[in-house]
């Protein structure tokens, strides 16, 4: 408490000297001294320090989602002994939406984070269902017999299920996973239902006495469950609490990972995945993983679902093809909020109910409804994408949204402290520093077709330099960052970053390495703030493991807090840390290209790859990038600047290369290529004439 | 003997693929998206023909090209029908990072679906097949006449397709939609018109394919969703957003499913074919006669 109350104090002394400071600043600035560029940075050890604190374990609940979900647990563990509307078929119901509420938590990490659409999340619900079923029953005097054995057998199996279906379906950008997972849906009905397999699936017939809690099934179950490391028997409520408390940890882990550099990694697989690989990002483990887990809570909820519900388990009807069970969890996932964290919890509540209610408004109708349901439920999901494609909680959330920012409008924040040099300079790494050529290409040639987009290009980029490439639109200067970067491979000749050659590579090793790069079409993740865009810049920075994320190991949460203490401080160094909390999305285009090179900045490159940052930029603007520019040069990266700005180009180029028709024609300082004749005839001809 | 048997009798059948993969890549070329529902326009064609065909009960017993026409009509109208409720909506929208189309058509289909079997009830229709003999056969090479017809059929409507597209200018007003849309519209091309005359020529040849495939698998709520699956597979397999390859994937997979249930493969047959669908993503996931993608950055 002590040192609570004195943390407090001096939070507030230094933020008293800032202001005192920031005053003095902002007065000598105004009456003409000269001032430096920012403002001074108070006590920046204290603001250093208060960065990169880690959050504590468990201060989410602390928050007002985490306080919201701890009431809502208590509610649901307190339920049966204490608030009234407690008779066995309602408790029947609330644990099949639990259940149903647990698959489409995992659904919303594959399909509203990832942007990966599975139909087929039936599938491992099956697989979990079956797997309690063979085990408890066919193993029933051995330990792998052991129900909740037979639960992490079954999380194993949906994992490694996902796994199978996940690795050819999402090798390939596109619709494939939704493809693929609608045509195994049946394929699996097939396997249950198989003549072949009935020693193991019981055929059509399936499994009965399945292992299940007293008091469930009218008679006394025939397998009990036991209560670990005792031979007491579970009654029905004791594994209510059970899976109350199974409902809680899913959905904390779920929040963990989302809130983490792996979630952040596949909401910018989905916003972008160009974007993402530049940033180092594997797309394809981001996606498989994220499905694997997804298909893991489906099998998990599988396995309790058929433990508490039926006792048995069976391939329903004989009918080929079961979309509409998948489609109950697709729309859940609609309705709540695709891709928000709530939206599950929200969603399988309120279309539980719609479904319990239908039959009831058709007997007041006195008209059949019931037959109406799958329709009925098509028809929401159907409007709800086109009219509320954020489902309940997406609506709920642009509202406070939009307040927040009415009030930030009207009150603006103080400014965020100041943070120290060593968090707001960028730095290159120096791991890959070895020798005085940075990028070197020698007799590179990239061929499409007939046509030599670059045709034995040599090009030697020099450490600590800004080296341009200048061409004509169309003489191969993209080309030559795309093989650069490793989205083509070239045809001809070698590319060396870093001493190492690395033509061929796919594009992380050579972001790994430390190039970063920004795009001349701007390729942002745009539904995500401005901060975690440079968050994920720094993917491959820190190495903190996907389990790791989902349990907030000490060491995941550190590298969360030196995280966002370090892209803090490279938006303050491009002067983008006022909008830090803003969509990037919403921002500016001339701000959108500075947010591009602080996540570029972010990944600590060797070299810089800047695709025409100037354009759409205003003359002010392009001031201030030339600016921006030198700065970066000045910390030690070497930058390559493509560009047409020939003022911005002359201005901050030690080296210029010229292009033409997919070959070099030139290579020097400004003042040679101004001169150089051929240049002039092939390119700065043409534009002194405009 | 029963080998080539089953290879004919697996070209027959692909016929019906081939039209669907057609339907698939046509509206895959214009906006990039897989409809979900092709499926169901082609169930709905079916029903249509059956109950202006068959004669009792409410339905209208006229002579079959009549019954044709209108299926044909009737099924071109659900596939603009598509388009309005499924993609119009979303309005201008990257496929690639926005899941919406699939959801929206997805919900079409079980719309489809379940609207029918509520209307129309759960029993199979049967449906005659407008040719029962060839030269007073009533089977040649032990397989019926309507299997023969879906093949003529199937061949004829994709070489037209192939012709009118590479040989009028609304067919290269399609190529240059589908290859791109922006500078297709600067060109002065309708390319909301293209959109739609490819959901609309989309929901005609699956009306011609319920035509055909009526009298062979029986007339069901469900009959459009295994064949616009393994359709699906086909135009993958084929390539998708390519003509021909619509046709080569459609043959080749209803020869490849003919074989497997030759074969003995019973119920695995459907896992049968979509493990070709598995293995054409690992091997080559344009399809056999489809074009790498260039990445543009």
């Amino acid at each position: 408490m002590l040192d609570r109350l004195k943390e407090a104090n001096r939070t507030a002394v230094a933020e008293r000297d800032r202001r005192r400071a920031l005053k003095a600043w902002t007065r000598a600035r105004a009456a003409g001294a000269p001032a430096a560029a920012r403002p001074p940075s108070v006590l920046p050890e204290a603001a250093a320090e208060m960065a990169l604190r880690p959050e504590p374990r468990l201060s989410v609940f602390a928050t007002p989602g985490g306080i919201a979900f701890t009431l809502l647990l208590i509610a649901l563990l307190a339920w049966p002994f204490a608030l009234p509307g407690f008779d066995p078929s309602t408790f029947l119901e609330v644990q099949k939406i639990l259940a149903a509420t647990i698959v489409v938590i995992g659904l919303n990490l594959i399909a509203g984070f990832t942007g990966q659409l599975s139909l087929g999340q039936k599938i491992f619900v099956l697989i979990g269902g079956y797997t309690v079923g063979v085990l408890t029953t066919r193993f029933d005097s051995s330990l792998l017999g052991n129900h909740w054995i037979s639960l992490v057998v079954a999380i194993a199996l949906g994992a490694a299920a996902g796994a199978m279906l996940g690795l050819p379906a999402l090798r390939v950008k596109g619709a494939y996973l939704s493809i693929v997972t609608l045509a195994f849906v049946p394929i699996f009905y097939t396997l249950f239902n198989s003549e072949l397999l009935k020693p193991v699936f019981g055929g059509a017939q399936g499994i009965g006495d399945i292992a299940t809690p007293i008091g469930n099934i009218a008679r006394p179950p025939n397998r009990t469950i036991n209560i670990p490391f005792t031979g007491t028997a579970m009654t029905d409520v004791d594994y209510y609490l059970v899976l109350v408390l199974i409902f809680g940890l899913l959905f904390f882990l779920a929040r963990n990972i989302v809130k983490s550099r792996w979630g952040r990694a596949m909401t910018a697989v989905r916003e972008s995945e160009i974007a993402a690989k530049s940033s180092g990002v594997r797309v394809y483990k981001v996606k498989v993983a994220a499905f694997m887990v997804s298909a893991a809570y489906a099998s998990l909820a599988g396995a309790l679902l058929t433990s508490f519900s039926t006792a048995q388990i069976s391939p329903e009807s004989a009918a080929a093809v079961h979309i509409r069970d998948s489609f109950v969890y697709v729309v859940m996932m609609i309705i709540g909020g695709t891709g928000t964290l709530a939206g599950p919890l929200v969603g399988a509540a309120l279309v539980s109910l719609i479904r319990l209610l239908i039959p009831k408004v058709g007997e007041i109708l006195d008209f059949d409804l019931k037959r109406w349901t799958t329709t009925l439920l098509a028809i929401l999901a159907l409007v709800s994408v086109v009219a509320a494609p954020g489902g309940t909680v997406g609506i709920i959330n642009d509202r406070i949204h939009r307040r927040r920012t009415r009030h930030r409008y009207r009150n603006p924040p103080p400014r965020p402290p100041a943070l120290p040099a060593s968090l707001v300079r960028p730095t290159p790494r120096e791991d890959a520093a070895t020798g005085d050529v940075v990028l070197e290409t020698r007799e590179m040639s990239k061929i499409f077709g007939g046509l030599r987009a670059n045709d034995s290009v040599s090009i030697r980029v020099e450490r600590g330099t800004v080296h341009s490439l200048i061409g004509p639109n169309g003489s191969g200067k993209t080309t030559f960052i795309n093989v650069v970067t490793g989205v083509y491979a070239p045809e001809e000749g070698s590319v060396y970053f870093a001493g190492e050659r690395i033509d061929g590579q796919p594009a992380f090793i050579t972001v790994e390495r430390g190039m970063g790069r920004t795009f001349q079409n701007l390729q942002l993740w745009r539904r995500m703030t401005v901060l975690e865009n440079v968050m994920v810049g720094m993917h491959v920075r820190v190495g903190s493991g996907f389990i790791g994320n989902m349990v907030r190991t000490g060491r995941s949460r550190r590298e969360e807090a030196r995280i966002k203490a370090r892209a803090m401080g490279l938006l303050q160094f491009v002067g983008l840390e006022d909008v830090a909390d803003q969509l990037a999305g919403t921002l500016p285009y001339g701000k959108q290209r500075y947010l591009e090179i602080a996540r570029a900045l972010a990944l600590d490159p060797v070299l810089l790859i800047l695709d025409e940052p100037a354009a759409g930029l205003n003359p002010a603007e392009v001031h201030d990038l030339m600016d921006l520019i030198r700065r970066i040069q000045r910390t030690g990266i070497t930058v390559f600047l493509i560009e047409h700005h020939m003022d911005l180009v002359m201005g901050v180029s030690d080296r210029i290369s010229v292009l033409d028709y997919g070959s070099k024609i030139a290579d020097g300082t400004p003042a040679e290529i101004q001169a150089d004749q051929r240049v002039v005839e092939a390119y700065l001809g043409a534009e002194a004439h405009v | 003997m029963e080998f080539l048997q089953a290879i004919v009798l697996g070209l027959t059948t692909g016929g019906v693929y081939a039209l669907i993969a057609l339907a698939f890549s046509i509206i895959y070329m214009t906006t990039r998206v897989i409809n979900f529902a092709q499926g169901e326009v082609l169930m709905i064609g079916a029903y249509l023909y059956f109950f202006a065909v068959s004669s009792g009960g409410n339905a209208l017993g006229l002579p079959w090209p009549l019954a044709l026409v209108i299926a044909l009509f009737g099924a071109t109208i659900v596939g603009l029908v598509v388009h309005l409720i499924s993609i119009a909506p979303l309005g201008k929208f990257d496929p690639n990072t926005n899941i919406g189309w699939i959801l929206t058509t997805l919900s079409v289909s079980l719309i489809f679906v379940e609207v029918v079997r509520n209307l129309a009830g759960e029993q199979a229709k049967r449906v005659e097949p407008v040719i029962s003999s060839i030269g007073g056969k009533s089977t040649v090479f032990s397989i019926e006449p309507k299997q023969y017809l879906v093949l003529v059929v199937g061949l004829a409507l994709a070489v037209v397709l192939e012709v009118v597209h590479s040989k009028t200018q609304l067919g290269r007003a399609l190529r240059a939609t589908a290859h791109d849309k922006a500078t297709a519209s600067l060109m002065g091309i309708n390319t909301g018109f293209m959109v739609r005359y490819s959901f609309a020529l989309a929901g005609l040849l699956a009306g011609v394919g319920g035509w055909l495939l009526g009298p062979i698998i029986f007339v069901s709520a469900d009959m459009g969703t295994l064949v616009g699956l393994t359709a699906f597979v086909a135009a993958v397999v084929g390539g998708i957003g390519s003509t021909r390859g619509a046709l080569v994937g459609g043959l080749t997979i209803g020869v490849v499913e003919s074989l497997a249930k030759q074969a003995g493969a019973g119920e695995w047959t459907s896992a049968l074919v979509f493990l070709t669908l598995i293995v054409i993503l690992v091997v080559k996931p344009t399809g056999i006669l489809g074009e790498a993608l260039i990445e543009k950055v």
